[in-house]
């Protein structure tokens, strides 16, 4: 299978399987609540496994795609906000290439453990983003405080879900483009 | 790549009224993951039932019941609302039958909010359903009000959303009896509500733990006055200082994690405008 239809294929089931198992892993923080994300470590996964520049269009589109399915209730209709989580998404897909190189990347820990900064880094871009929306387009209800401690809470949470998928997604590495350390090895001797 | 990122950012920052055009494609996004989520969301209910199933004789026999009773109280409730309003009028008021309903039983797709607080439905424009349609549950326990549609799906804001708003009620002391009206009740966090009442005459009564709280507000439509709001609920009522008591309500179901729920559209021919009230003396 193609790499880019087969992340699409991943990340429709993550988005799906996210927004299906919320409602009951959700953990309410005040008026918020935090959930765990699989579609972050999805996103982690592909960033260990991958070229740079697929890593980095697989994190705008599965941004983009978060996006447009979480909606931002308002006191008249929801809004759909395209941008946030997308750009939150590139920058924790930098961060993860930038810091790839020095962890075990067959190591499915390793996508958990990369999830947590990961996540944090999406959701500080998020609530950063939208709290300077909230200056000038007051439409949307925003307490960036609240929003950011449900949010860190929901980063926390994000580390056994990287685990899971970690271990799932393992035997597609070579299919994303994950090469083995010895075939490489191999190839610089001759 | 950097343009890409660019147009994100400066998408991000775009006003509202510039950008309602993306809801649509939203819609449609929620579209294409609802195979995905929709048989989650049912196969976790599933596993995971919010509350321990009834045989389904006592199942229907209790929501009968429950509509009955809601009925009952809503035609008291008419009934007071009659008389206010011909004592206002010296007579003339109008009086208008009850809007014709019709009820929808649609299943859930699942959350449609990363903060929780709304439900995706399966049945949109074309099953009829309009913005402010109410959803109730099989029963009569309140869920909120339609806020978007789609052409397949629409979305609904949980009374228990902090977006909902403040919502009127009616503590009902017996099963019959109307109890204070307790004006405000505002979503909290934890899904519950809070409010304050404060209850007068020559013998007050503390309200209690476990009393059911009926939706009696003027800014919802008159088919779903007498609905229930939820039950007051822990923290115990407490009274302060002022003589107030504050109380919190929970909805009687987890209304997060429903699997169908149930549309009350208006019909179209209820929605014509009624004659204005006469004023020349009760000629016709």
């Amino acid at each position: 299978m193609p790499v880019p239809l087969l992340v699409v294929v991943l990340g429709w089931l993550c988005l799906g399987i996210e927004a299906g198992l919320r409602g009951v892993l959700s953990i309410s923080v005040g008026q918020m609540q935090s959930a765990p994300s699989l579609v972050i470590p999805l996103m982690v996964f592909v960033c260990i496994c991958s070229p740079p520049m697929q890593a980095l269009w697989t994190a705008i589109g599965l941004g983009v795609a978060l996006d447009l399915i979480w909606q931002h209730p308002t006191a008249t209709e929801p809004l759909t906000i395209i941008g946030p989580n997308a750009v939150g998404f590139f920058v924790a897909a930098q961060f993860i290439l930038a810091i790839r190189g020095m962890v075990i990347r067959r190591n499915p820990l390793t996508a958990a453990a990369l999830s947590f900064p990961g996540a944090a880094i999406v959701h500080i871009v998020v609530v950063a983003i939208l709290t300077i929306r909230h200056v000038w387009d007051p439409a949307l209800p925003w307490a960036p405080t609240a929003e950011l401690g449900a949010r860190m809470l929901s980063a926390v949470l994000t580390i056994p879900a990287g685990l899971v998928v970690g271990v799932l997604l393992m035997p597609l590495a070579p299919a994303l483009g994950m090469t083995s350390g010895q075939s490489r090895s191999y190839a610089t001797r001759r | 790549m950097a343009a890409a990122v660019g147009g994100l950012v400066v998408a991000a920052l775009i006003p509202t009224r510039w950008m309602r055009w993306v809801n649509a494609v939203g819609n449609r996004a929620g579209m294409v993951i609802a195979p995905v989520k929709g048989p989650v969301w049912s196969l976790v209910n599933w596993i995971a039932p919010t509350e321990t199933p009834k045989p389904e004789a006592i199942r229907v026999l209790e929501q009968d019941r429950d509509r009955w009773k809601q009925l009952y109280l809503h035609a008291l409730s008419d009934h007071d609302d009659w008389v206010r309003k011909i004592e206002q009028m010296y007579g003339k008021g109008t009086l208008y039958a009850d809007l014709p309903l019709r009820q929808l039983l649609r299943p859930v797709v699942g959350p449609s909010a990363e903060a929780g607080g709304q439900l995706e439905i399966r049945g949109g424009l074309r099953d009829g359903v309009a913005l402010n349609t109410v959803v109730t549950t099989e029963g009569v326990q309140l869920v909120g009000k339609v806020v978007r549609v789609g052409p397949r799906t629409s979305y609904v804001r949980l009374l228990t959303d902090s977006t909902a708003g403040a919502i009127d009620g009616r503590i009902m002391t017996t099963d019959k009896d109307p109890g204070p009206l307790c004006k405000a009740l505002y979503p909290v966090g934890g899904r519950m509500l809070q409010g304050r009442i404060r209850i007068e005459g020559p013998n007050p009564k503390a309200p209690e733990v476990g009393q059911l709280v009926r939706l009696v507000d003027d800014r919802w439509p008159r088919s779903a006055q007498m609905l229930v709001i939820g039950a007051i609920a822990d923290p115990p009522p407490r009274q302060e200082s002022t003589g107030w008591y504050v109380i919190t309500v929970k909805p009687t179901v987890d209304l997060d994690r429903l699997s169908e729920v149930l549309l009350r559209i208006t019909l179209p021919e209820a929605e014509e405008p009624l004659p204005a009230p006469s004023t020349d003396g009760g000629k016709p």
